[in-house]
């Protein structure tokens, strides 16, 4: 997000379809929960909540690993979802 | 497991970190009489015996106040005493005798998130660390809708409707 937003702004400068990634603890583990399809899990929508604005990487700056891995020795899941996605979930 | 016998949570035994504890009790009170004061500060939780299922729960909510600062990576506090309480007072108050398990989400606010799912239709109990609950009733793909949870007859309507699913 642009720095000059406020932090509660939507930034229309980032493409809607635009896949951003954030890191899920492995523990706990119920943070994530299989669904209907095997071997699919979803994020509880509790990753979501945050004190502020949501940090997420940008897909067009950043790989799945690189999001993962920038918070080593420390291991995560990485959670992806579509930017309109994100805007809507505040 | 008998009255005034002690149970301890293993994940809140191996740090020595002030928390709380699980411990049975004859009576079935409320949350106020659960808590009491243990030995070197530690906070004891008082379980009524006929409790079952509550039990893996509450030790789940224990073990999310061991987290440490920034467990998510992303600044997070760990969940506090006053939202594992206000999870734990929730629990307390659902009277069905075999609910669908709930899910213990800690949040990065420092509270806790309790989610419970039967088929299409999900309740989300958030507990905040001033003590304040927040309910969402969500069905299918729908955004939810948000729900008294004042007393235990909010919390008994809100699992027939979750139960009828």
């Amino acid at each position: 997000m642009s720095e000059r937003l406020p932090a509660d702004a939507d930034d229309q400068s980032i493409s809607g379809d635009e896949i951003l990634y954030r890191r899920i603890p492995l523990n706990p583990s119920e943070m994530i929960q299989e669904t209907d399809v095997p071997g699919e899990f979803r994020p509880s929508s509790g990753n979501f909540r945050s004190e502020g604005p949501l940090s997420v990487d940008r897909s067009s700056l950043s790989s799945p690993e690189q999001t993962r891995d920038r918070a080593k020795p420390a291991v995560f899941h990485i959670m992806w979802l579509q930017n309109s996605e994100g805007s809507s979930a505040g | 497991m008998g009255a005034h016998e002690m149970m301890t949570a293993d994940a809140v035994t191996i740090q020595s970190q002030p928390t709380m504890r699980l411990e049975y009790q004859q009576e079935r009170k409320s949350l106020t009489h659960f808590l009491g004061q243990g030995v070197q500060g530690v906070q004891v939780i008082k379980v009524p015996p006929e409790w079952t299922w509550q039990v893996e729960p509450i030790k789940k909510i224990l073990g999310a106040l061991l987290l440490p600062e920034n467990w998510d990576s992303y600044g997070g506090h760990a969940p506090g005493i006053g939202s594992a309480a206000a999870a734990i007072d929730f629990i307390a108050q659902i009277t069905h005798e075999d609910p669908p398990r709930p899910r213990v989400v800690p949040l990065g606010t420092g509270g806790v998130q309790l989610e419970w799912r039967n088929g299409q239709r999900e309740l989300e109990v958030e507990c905040s660390p001033d003590g304040s609950i927040e309910v969402l009733k969500i069905e299918g793909d729908s955004e939810g809708e948000q729900c008294p949870s004042f007393n235990t007859a909010d919390i008994t309507s809100l699992f027939s409707w979750l139960l009828a699913a």
